[in-house]
């Protein structure tokens, strides 16, 4: 009996992780445009679809994964893999994002070459453009309308826009003093806030 | 091939803030000893973006494929991956032990804030090369500057864009992406 509970929770772990990579896979094969065109495929498969992890999860990958050496999307995988499923986890998803770039790549390398020369290529490769651009202003009216939900987070909005922008601010530096104004700034201070956050409180049940 | 994965180490270690921190790195790297023609390099980049993927690991895959064939892609993404891997094995083990601490909650609050504004940034800069129709080597530095943007607009594309946000924002199902981006292709040969 209990042999056949453990092959059995054998065969639904191996099933989840199957799952988990194949998601990576035809991600990777699907997320034109980079960075956040594939954390929003992401979500949709793994937030709405599976509901292995929550929205606010995902961000919050995406900023750790600003602070480590290396490609955020990569490393922003490899932590949803933790979150599924711990140190194996990682490796699936690894795997996942480099199978489909090395597949596509090689295709491309030996085929674009040729299909450059001609006008349609370009055509094609401008009219993905646009519609990448569309979908990120779309996921980004989605960011600030779910984050910047009050004037503290506004000002930070802001600075770090600016300063990044216009001054070549680095990220770390923005994250360090993030994390400061995190520490010392409490929402409850503020009594209209408190009023507002209940509100928000009683929507959400 | 042993070259190669220490060059793309190297490069993951050092690739602070992203893919796109990797290609002055790979610059300096590949192009300036003469490894990969200047040329080549851009059109790398180009592809890179074009192609589904995370534009700095496809990138790299192209780079080793250039110098390795098939074994050089496959050693020049697995080296660009480790330090991810390194990095996520050790900061989520810590994350998951004070993700639930007050302050911790309150300091990811401001933090995704200060990501928006980012964001922003990432999204204006893909505006200005699917938009604009600018000449090789413009930069903006005045708000003179980006008045004179303005000439050089691509209005087929313009139109594109708002209809694609349109229907994104109020269409009531939500389609995955890779369907606009298709579309996209696919109206690009008729506009532009």
């Amino acid at each position: 009996m209990d042999n056949a509970l453990e092959k059995k929770s054998f065969k639904k772990e191996l099933k989840e992780s199957l799952d988990l990579f194949l998601v990576f896979i035809k991600v990777g094969f699907l997320a034109f445009g980079g960075g956040l065109a594939i954390l929003r495929v992401l979500e949709q498969e793994l937030c709405e679809k599976r509901n292995y992890l929550s929205k606010e999860e995902m961000l919050d990958y995406y900023i750790l994964s600003q602070l480590i050496p290396g490609i955020i999307i990569v490393s922003s995988s490899c932590f949803i893999g933790y979150k599924v499923k711990k140190q194996r986890g990682i490796f699936i998803a690894l795997l996942g994002v480099i199978i489909p770039s090395i597949a596509v790549i090689v295709v491309v390398a030996l085929l674009l070459d040729k299909l450059i020369a001609y006008k349609i290529t370009t055509s094609i490769l401008k009219g993905m453009s646009v519609a990448v651009t569309a979908v990120l202003i779309d996921i980004n009216i989605d960011l600030i309308r779910n984050n910047v939900n009050n004037i503290v987070y506004f000002i930070v909005f802001v600075l770090s826009f600016i300063s990044m922008r216009f001054f070549n601010v680095s990220i770390v530096f923005i994250v360090l003093a993030s994390i400061m104004i995190g520490l010392f700034y409490k929402e409850k201070e503020i009594r209209s806030e408190v009023l507002k956050d209940n509100n928000n409180v009683k929507e959400d049940k | 091939m042993l070259k190669i994965f220490l060059t793309f180490i190297y490069t993951g270690f050092l690739a602070f803030g992203g893919g796109l921190a990797t290609i002055p790195i790979l610059y300096q790297l590949m192009v300036l000893p003469g490894e990969i023609l200047e040329e080549d390099f851009y059109n790398m980049i180009a592809i890179s973006q074009a192609t589904p993927g995370p534009v700095g690991l496809n990138l790299a895959t192209y780079v080793g494929f250039s110098e390795g064939s098939i074994l050089g892609a496959l050693v020049a993404s697995c080296a660009i991956a480790i330090p991810s891997l390194l990095g996520v094995s050790i900061l989520a083990r810590i994350y998951e032990k004070v993700k639930n601490n007050k302050t911790m909650l309150r300091v990811m609050k401001v933090l995704r804030s200060a990501i928006c504004g980012i964001v922003v940034i990432a999204v204006l800069k893909l505006l200005k090369n699917s938009l604009f129709n600018l000449p090789e080597g413009m930069v903006a530095n005045k708000i003179s500057d980006y008045i004179s943007f303005l000439n050089y607009i691509d209005y087929s594309a313009l139109i594109l864009m708002t209809l694609f946000i349109l229907f994104m924002r109020f269409s009531k199902k939500k389609y995955t992406p890779a369907i606009y981006i298709v579309v996209g292709g696919i109206l690009g040969i008729f506009l532009f």
